[in-house]
Order: C-alpha cells, then sequence, then structure tokens
C-alpha cells in the first residue's frame, strides 16, 4: 500500500488515540446536538440529526472502534464527512471527543501503514503520521464507513516503536 | 493538494456548466453569510464548496472561472496555513470574489462581455502561493476542440456550445415532446383507427423539428427531417397509401432522431464533451425510397432499422398484429401545449423544497413563546394569513410537480407493439385513466417496474395465437393499464388475460428451488407472493425477453422504495393483474404525531382510523396470536410500539396509554403507544444510505423545534409482529 497524500489533515481524537483524515472528505465540523434514535441499528448508529434541513446519519466513532462509551462533554463534536456509497457521495457524521487542529502534512511525516501480520483491520487504516509530539493514525474512511459492523483498530502508538523495522 | 486533481478536469473542456456553478455559488453565498472575521465558523464548508467548484466536470481547464477558483482556493489554503480564522480583509476579498463570479456568469448567460479576473487577485494569490508552483494546466487547451472528421458517407452535426446552450436546451425538450406525439400517432395510425387528423400532426411534428434544427443551423439534421416530412406530405396529399413501409420509415426515422436528440441531452447538460454528432441515416433513407416508390419490398423493422428486417410482400397492407386503443383521442390534445410553460425540473424542485422549508420556518417563529404570548389582535390577523397564504403556495408548489400518468403509459404502448412482434405473439394494449396526476419523481421512477412487469405478461403471461384460439379466446390478448386516485394514493394496474399463474406450480417451483420449506403451510396469498423472491422465476425457459436475472423481486423492491406495495390476483386460464399502490407524492405526507418515551414518531394520517383509551378488560392474550383488543366486538392484535421499536427503558402502559387504530395493508393493529400529539403536514426527509434495509422507518421529518422524527411505515410494523409471532410458534413447535 501506498503512503498518504502529502496535504492537509483534520485531527481528533477519542480518548487517548489521535486520528486525523484528510480535509477533502470533511464537510464541516458541528457542536454535538440532540439525536433522534433509529430504532433497529448496531449500536455504534446514534441516529440522525437535522443538518440545516437535511438528515444526516450519526455515527459514535467510539462505538464504531468498540471502545468504552464516555460521556460527551461540551467539546465533542461530529464531523461531517463526506464518502462514496456504491459510486455516489453521500455524507455522514461521525462523534468524536474533540476536533484538535487542522494541520499540514508532508510526504516525509507520512507512512504506509504497518504490516499488521495480515490483519483484516488493517485495510481500515490509510497510513501513520508522525508528528514532533504524536503518532496518529489516518483513517480509510470509506473502508470504515463501508463496514457494516463495528471495528477493532490495531493500535498504532503501541506498534510505531517497530514501524520501519519491517515486521511481517 | 491541487496538483493531483488536474487530471480530472482536462479532458472535459467545453460548454461552461453555468447552472451547477451558480448553485455551488449560491451554497457559497450562504456560508460567507455566517463568516466573521476572528472565527474559523464556515471555514471547512467553504473550503469543501471550493473543491466541489474545481472539480465540477464540464468546466473548462483555462477559463477565467477556473481560474478564480483557484485563487479563491489559494485564499483559503492561506487561511488553513494560518491561524485558521478569516480576517476582515479575507472576508471582504471572498465578498468581492463571489460578486465577481456571479457578474461573469451573467455576463455569459446575457452575451455581454465577460469581466476579466481582477489583476491585483492573481498577484495576491501569486504571492500567498509564492511556495509552491500554481497549478496551472497548459496541456489542457490542445487537447480539447478537435473536431473529428465525419468517417464515411454518415451525416453529422456540431452543436455550437457553449453560445447556443439555452437555445439547445429549449431544442432538446421540445423535440422529446414532439418525438412522443409522433410515435403514438404513428401507433394509432396503424390501428388503422386514425384519419387525416393524425397524418398531419405527424408532418407537423417533423415540419416544427425540421424548422429548429434548421434555425441552430444543423444542418444535416434538418434535411433528415425534411425527408421525413416530404413523405407525409405524399400521404397527406392522398398520393401515398398509409402502408407498414409507412410506417417503419416513420418509425425508423423518429428513432434516429431519438439517438440524436439523446446524444444533444448529453452534450448540453456536460455529461458528454462536445464533438460531432454521426447520424445513420442511410438504412432509414432507403425505407422513405422505398415507401415513396413502391418499388421494393415494403421492410417493416421492429425497432432499428438497421437490424436485418423480416420482409413482407408489398401491395396489400399486412395484417398488423398490434393495435393500441388509447382511452383518449389524441387530436384534442393538439394545440393545447400552448397554455403551458415549459420550466427546467430541478428549479421546480428546488420550489418545492423551498416552500418545504418556508413551512418548517413558519411553524419554528409561530412556536415563539413571545409571539405566542402577544395579545395583539392585528398580530393575530397578520399570522392567520400569512397561515392560509403559506398553505396555498404549499399546495400550488405540489400541484406543480404533479403530471399526468400519460406519458408513461404511452411508452409502454411502444414496448407492447415491438415486444409481441418478438415473441410471435399478438397483443393489444388498453389504457384507462391515463389523465391520473401523480408526482414527477414517481413517474419517472415507475418507468422500470412497469416495463418490466409488461415484459413479464407479454412473456409469460399471453399465450400464442394458436394456443389461445385452442382455448376459446381471442387470439389477440388484451393488456390493460390503469390508473385512477384511489385511497389518498393512486393505484395502478397491469393486467394481462392470459394464462395466469397456477399457485401449485408456484409452490412446486418454490420449494424446487429451495426457497421454502416443502411442509410449510402457506395461504394462497402467501404462495403468490413467493414470485417476488429473489432467485424465483415461472418461465420453463430462459427467454430472451425477461430472462435477463432480473425478477419481480426487483421490481417490489423498486416500487416499495416509492413506499408502494404490489398485490396480485390472478385466475389461471383467464389471466393475472397486478395492483401497485403507491402515494401521490414523495416529497410530503399528512402527519400524524405521537410519542413513545421520549422519542417522538410520524405515522400517515391516511393509516389512522382512530384514537381511544382502552378499557380495562378491553386487551386479552389470545392463544399464539398474542395480544388482541377488543374494538367494539372485533378483536384488532395489539402492537406495544415500544416494543415493537426494541425502545429500552420505554413501556407505555395500557391504563395510561392510548391506543392509535390503524388500518394497513396486512389489517388493522390496534398500536399503543403513549401520547398523540396531534396531526402535522411534514416533509419526507431520506434518511440516506445509513439506513437501506431498514424497513420500520419510511423517512425522517424536521418538526417545528428543529429536531428529526422518524416516520413510521405502519405496515412494515404490522408485518414486523407477524413475523415475530409466527417466529415464536415454530419455537414452541
Amino acid at each position: 500500500m501506498s503512503a498518504p497524500t502529502p496535504g492537509r489533515y483534520l485531527t481528533f481524537h477519542l480518548g487517548s488515540s489521535h486520528y486525523a483524515v484528510p480535509i477533502a472528505v470533511v464537510r464541516e465540523v458541528v457542536r454535538l446536538c440532540p439525536i433522534t434514535a433509529v430504532p433497529q441499528m448496531p449500536d455504534y448508529v446514534r441516529g440522525v440529526i437535522n443538518l440545516r434541513g437535511t438528515v444526516l446519519a450519526v455515527l459514535d466513532l467510539r462505538a464504531k472502534f468498540r471502545m468504552e462509551p464516555v460521556e460527551y462533554n461540551d467539546r465533542a463534536c461530529i464531523i461531517v464527512l463526506e464518502h462514496r456509497v456504491a459510486g455516489r457521495a453521500a455524507q455522514v457524521g461521525a462523534i468524536v471527543d474533540a476536533v484538535d487542529d487542522v494541520v499540514v502534512l508532508g510526504a516525509t511525516q507520512l507512512a504506509s501503514p504497518p504490516d499488521f501480520a495480515g490483519a483484516v483491520e488493517g485495510r481500515f487504516l490509510a497510513g501513520v503520521a508522525t508528528t514532533s509530539d504524536r503518532v496518529r493514525a489516518i483513517l480509510a474512511m470509506d473502508e470504515i464507513l463501508a463496514a457494516d459492523t463495528s471495528l477493532e483498530l490495531p493500535d498504532v502508538s503501541s506498534l510505531s516503536a517497530h514501524h520501519g523495522s519491517g515486521s511481517t | 493538494m491541487t496538483v493531483d486533481r488536474q487530471g480530472e478536469g482536462a479532458g472535459k473542456a467545453g460548454a461552461m456548466p453555468v447552472e451547477a456553478l451558480a448553485a455551488l455559488l449560491e451554497r457559497i453565498a450562504e456560508e460567507l453569510a455566517f463568516v466573521t472575521a476572528g472565527t474559523n465558523d464556515g471555514l471547512l464548508p467553504l473550503n469543501a464548496l471550493l473543491i466541489d467548484l474545481e472539480q465540477l466536470p464540464g468546466l473548462p481547464v483555462d477559463s477565467a472561472p477556473a481560474e478564480a477558483i483557484s485563487i479563491a482556493r489559494r485564499w483559503v489554503d492561506a487561511i488553513l496555513d494560518g491561524d485558521g480564522t478569516f480576517s476582515a480583509a479575507a472576508i471582504q476579498n471572498l465578498h468581492a470574489w463571489h460578486d465577481w463570479f456571479l457578474d461573469h456568469l451573467v455576463a455569459r448567460e446575457t452575451g455581454r462581455p465577460a469581466v476579466a479576473v481582477p489583476v491585483q487577485w492573481r498577484v495576491s494569490a501569486a504571492a500567498v502561493a509564492a511556495a509552491a508552483p500554481p497549478p496551472v494546466s497548459v496541456a489542457a487547451s490542445s487537447v480539447a476542440h478537435s473536431p473529428s472528421p465525419s468517417t464515411g458517407d454518415m451525416p453529422s452535426f456540431a452543436l455550437r456550445l457553449p453560445a447556443d446552450l439555452e437555445l439547445l436546451r429549449e431544442f432538446h425538450s421540445e423535440s422529446l415532446e414532439l418525438l412522443r406525439s409522433i410515435e403514438q400517432s404513428v401507433l394509432e395510425l396503424e390501428a388503422g383507427s386514425a384519419g387525416p387528423v393524425v397524418v398531419n400532426s405527424i408532418f407537423r411534428a417533423f415540419h416544427t423539428f425540421k424548422g429548429s434544427a434548421g434555425f441552430l443551423q444543423l444542418e444535416a439534421l434538418r434535411d433528415f427531417a425534411h425527408q421525413l416530412e416530404s413523405l407525409l406530405d405524399e400521404v397527406r396529399a392522398g398520393r401515398l397509401p398509409v402502408g407498414p413501409a409507412v410506417i417503419a420509415a416513420i418509425l425508423g426515422g423518429a428513432d434516429v432522431l431519438a439517438g440524436c436528440v439523446a446524444e444533444v441531452g448529453e452534450q448540453i447538460s456536460g455529461a458528454k464533451a462536445p464533438q460531432p454528432i454521426e447520424m445513420a441515416v442511410a438504412p432509414v433513407l432507403a425505407l422513405v425510397r422505398q415507401a415513396l416508390t413502391g418499388e421494393a419490398p415494403a421492410v417493416v423493422p421492429v425497432t432499428i432499422p438497421v437490424s436485418s428486417p423480416p420482409s413482407l410482400p408489398s401491395g396489400a397492407p399486412a395484417p398488423v398484429p398490434v393495435s393500441t386503443t388509447a382511452s383518449a383521442p389524441a387530436p384534442a390534445a393538439v394545440d393545447r401545449a400552448e397554455a403551458f410553460v415549459r420550466v427546467d425540473a430541478g428549479k421546480l424542485d428546488a420550489l418545492v423544497n423551498l416552500v418545504g422549508e418556508l413551512v418548517i420556518t413558519q411553524a419554528f417563529v409561530l412556536e415563539n413563546r413571545e409571539l405566542r404570548g402577544a395579545d395583539n389582535l392585528e398580530l393575530g390577523y397578520a399570522i392567520r394569513k400569512l397561515q392560509r397564504i403559506t398553505r396555498d403556495l404549499q399546495h400550488n408548489a405540489l400541484s406543480m410537480r404533479m403530471v399526468p400518468i400519460s406519458g408513461l403509459f404511452r411508452k409502454m404502448s411502444r414496448l407492447v407493439r415491438d415486444l409481441a412482434g418478438t415473441l410471435g405473439k399478438q397483443a393489444r394494449l388498453v389504457v384507462v385513466g391515463e389523465e391520473t396526476e401523480l408526482d414527477r419523481h414517481l413517474v419517472e421512477q415507475m418507468g422500470d417496474p412497469l416495463v418490466h412487469m409488461i415484459r413479464n405478461a407479454l412473456d409469460h403471461g399471453v399465450e400464442t395465437p394458436e394456443v389461445r384460439i385452442a382455448a376459446g379466446k381471442d387470439p389477440v390478448a388484451t393488456v390493460r393499464l390503469a390508473a385512477a386516485h384511489a385511497h389518498g394514493g393512486v393505484l395502478i394496474e397491469v393486467a394481462d388475460d392470459g394464462r395466469g399463474i397456477d399457485a401449485a406450480a408456484v409452490r412446486a417451483r418454490a420449494v424446487d428451488k429451495q426457497l421454502i420449506n416443502p411442509d410449510r403451510e402457506l395461504t394462497r396469498e402467501e404462495t403468490l407472493a413467493l414470485i417476488f423472491l429473489p432467485g424465483f422465476t415461472t418461465a420453463a425457459a430462459v427467454t430472451e425477453v425477461s430472462g435477463r436475472g432480473v425478477g419481480m423481486d426487483v421490481v417490489k423492491g423498486h416500487i416499495e422504495a416509492l413506499r408502494g406495495h404490489v398485490d396480485i390476483a390472478t385466475n389461471v386460464g383467464a389471466g393475472t393483474t397486478f395492483s401497485i399502490r403507491l402515494p401521490l407524492t414523495l416529497s410530503q405526507i399528512d402527519g400524524f404525531l405521537i410519542r413513545v418515551g421520549g422519542e417522538r414518531y410520524i405515522l400517515s394520517a391516511a393509516v389512522v382510523r382512530e384514537c381511544f383509551r382502552p378499557g380495562p378488560q378491553s386487551i386479552a392474550t389470545v392463544h399464539e396470536r398474542g395480544e388482541m383488543v377488543d374494538v367494539r366486538g372485533r378483536q384488532i392484535p395489539l402492537l406495544r410500539l415500544a416494543e415493537s421499536l426494541s425502545m429500552r427503558g420505554a413501556a407505555s402502559r395500557p391504563d395510561t396509554g392510548i391506543i392509535v387504530l390503524l388500518d394497513t395493508g396486512v389489517g388493522e393493529r390496534a398500536l399503543l403507544v403513549d401520547e398523540v400529539l396531534g396531526k402535522q403536514e411534514v416533509i419526507i426527509k431520506n434518511l440516506g444510505e445509513t439506513f437501506v434495509g431498514q424497513a420500520l422507518v419510511a423517512g425522517g421529518a424536521i418538526l417545528s423545534d428543529g429536531r428529526v422524527a422518524l416516520i413510521l411505515d405502519a405496515e412494515a410494523l404490522a408485518r414486523q409482529a407477524v413475523n415475530s409471532v409466527s417466529r415464536s410458534r415454530m419455537g414452541v413447535a
């Protein structure tokens, strides 16, 4: 797999895990607002909100990544993401603990995802970004949103130590 | 970031996609309205919209708009690179940019000289982008606009884009109508029921086509239409009788024209790059010559004259296998069109959506506490007036989107004619209620299911003439297509008088295909419904016509996606009727608002019969059938909504709750809820891809407090309960 394209990324975190997505897939970021639950959906589908007149599906990324639920505070946001479903553009909201920043990541900071011993979950990572302060997983949002189950994402921060040592 | 996108836009230079640009600019203006200095509000939406602009298909790479877009992209990039907040100067620049862009587009549209990109922007953008080389593509301009010489002796024509864009658009929609009327008239001609009026209307249609093509300097198209017009002129003058050869020539000609018009449509919409359009006229011109001279054997092509046509003896008109009877005589419809205005469908949709938003916003304003508390007669009067106007506006806007189903039915008459010929069968199409109006989207969406059902009827339902005669039936089968308003919706019926569907055979096949358990007991309705299962097909042999791997399951799915239902009635030996019930419109319903626990839900008011508090003795548990409610002596199954929706922590109690009696497609149900909140007209919003397959929820609606309430499908609720009862029964056994 090739390294992610250098450019602008939106960074955010869930607990102590830090992530980034290319800004091109981010429509906007809105404050967490009351969500209407939709029955008989997986627990990571929180429901729908009114986004200026259109109905937007909202996912809980913590639940999607099988993390412990928390009581969201006022830093929690919904990132409105654009992804492709069956060739068409669609939008979906993702709840995160907090949005951090928009950063420019250069080629030297970006690497293709480490080989997780062939783990299926590896395809949900588009790569790894290493900056002076921390390591972030770059999410392959199209893959993640296309998967209709919750996922166990590989822990990038622990793997980053031997990242590059060529594990198989 | 822009560098890797150059490739996408490069090949598509051509007409300026003005409408798409204007739509995106409008959204940018909306975002700009909320931008304030020193904050980042709206930065990401603006960035996303600019990326959309940049990637707009059909945007010429070396045009002023493209340059302006890349300049604005660099401005926003600079903000993203900086402290991430707007400066006052940046906001001013973006406003000026937006105004310039609109001016530029208007100038283009009206033919005024377009304003060039202000020089100071280029300078400042260059300064900003000094770090990275500006992503301007040079190679692209040389690729575009290289008209390939027409090959062989096929005449061709090229569109003058973008100069003639508006005119071509008009030409395109006008031509579609002309072609439809030509086709309809020919079918009447063929049925033998038509007189000089019909011939005249075909003549006029070709004549109009010729005139418009000439006006737009589409010479090849004009010349071809002229040939057809001349042929009709001979018929009109009585020098040439209407025979299969004439009809074949007209239909073949109309097909060629339709092909050209479709191509024009794709080029003006930007779906295809502008290029000369070639016309395969030779086979049709040969038909025209034959028809005029009467020398060569007349040929009757099935659809496209190029494919080797079976020849018929000339002279006496061959027996025509298919006839069409329309309920309304067509001549009356001529010239009525003058009272109509053609409007871009997108604009109409936008209007309806805006009116929907207006209704919601009005409700929001009127809910305001200060306004409600105001004790002011004049204000009260003004509010009532406003409400009335809004309501009228909404009804008017919605009615504008309603169109008669006749256009769709007409397409089917051609289909019946062609299919019967291919299958060696004889059939006539009877159309009833083609003036029935419904939402334009529904009419469009019903095309594929109807085509499929008619294919099925002719392929599997209708017998060959020999079989029909042996059975003592008219050798010409009747396919009946009917539409009517019923139960606040539309009822469409597709009926044939063919061999019918044998329930026993259906069952045997379903068992054979392992679609059902051999010892499962099914009612006759349930058995017939098996044909809607994926993988089911009754045809012993896969035929050319219907054997394309698309079955009735697709038809059913399609109709249910339109919030409709399909039922079958059949008699072996006598025929089959498919009844499709559809809502009048997809965009709004008369909502019935209820509450369970902390959530509000909407039901269609059309299915609500009554509401009542259940008496203490009225609910009883019946063995194997679950809870039943006594409603004036009738036992109606009880549905506890909180349980149906698996809501945690919410359980309505019969003694405090209220029962809403529903009349669903599968029988009556008593729905137990906590509270009835009233009736309200709501705009249906699609929930999107995430909830595809969520059968209980038909959509969402935004209530006056801005929150979303889900619209429940009453029939799906009822069906779910049936399934869970039968599941539990199986568990016991």
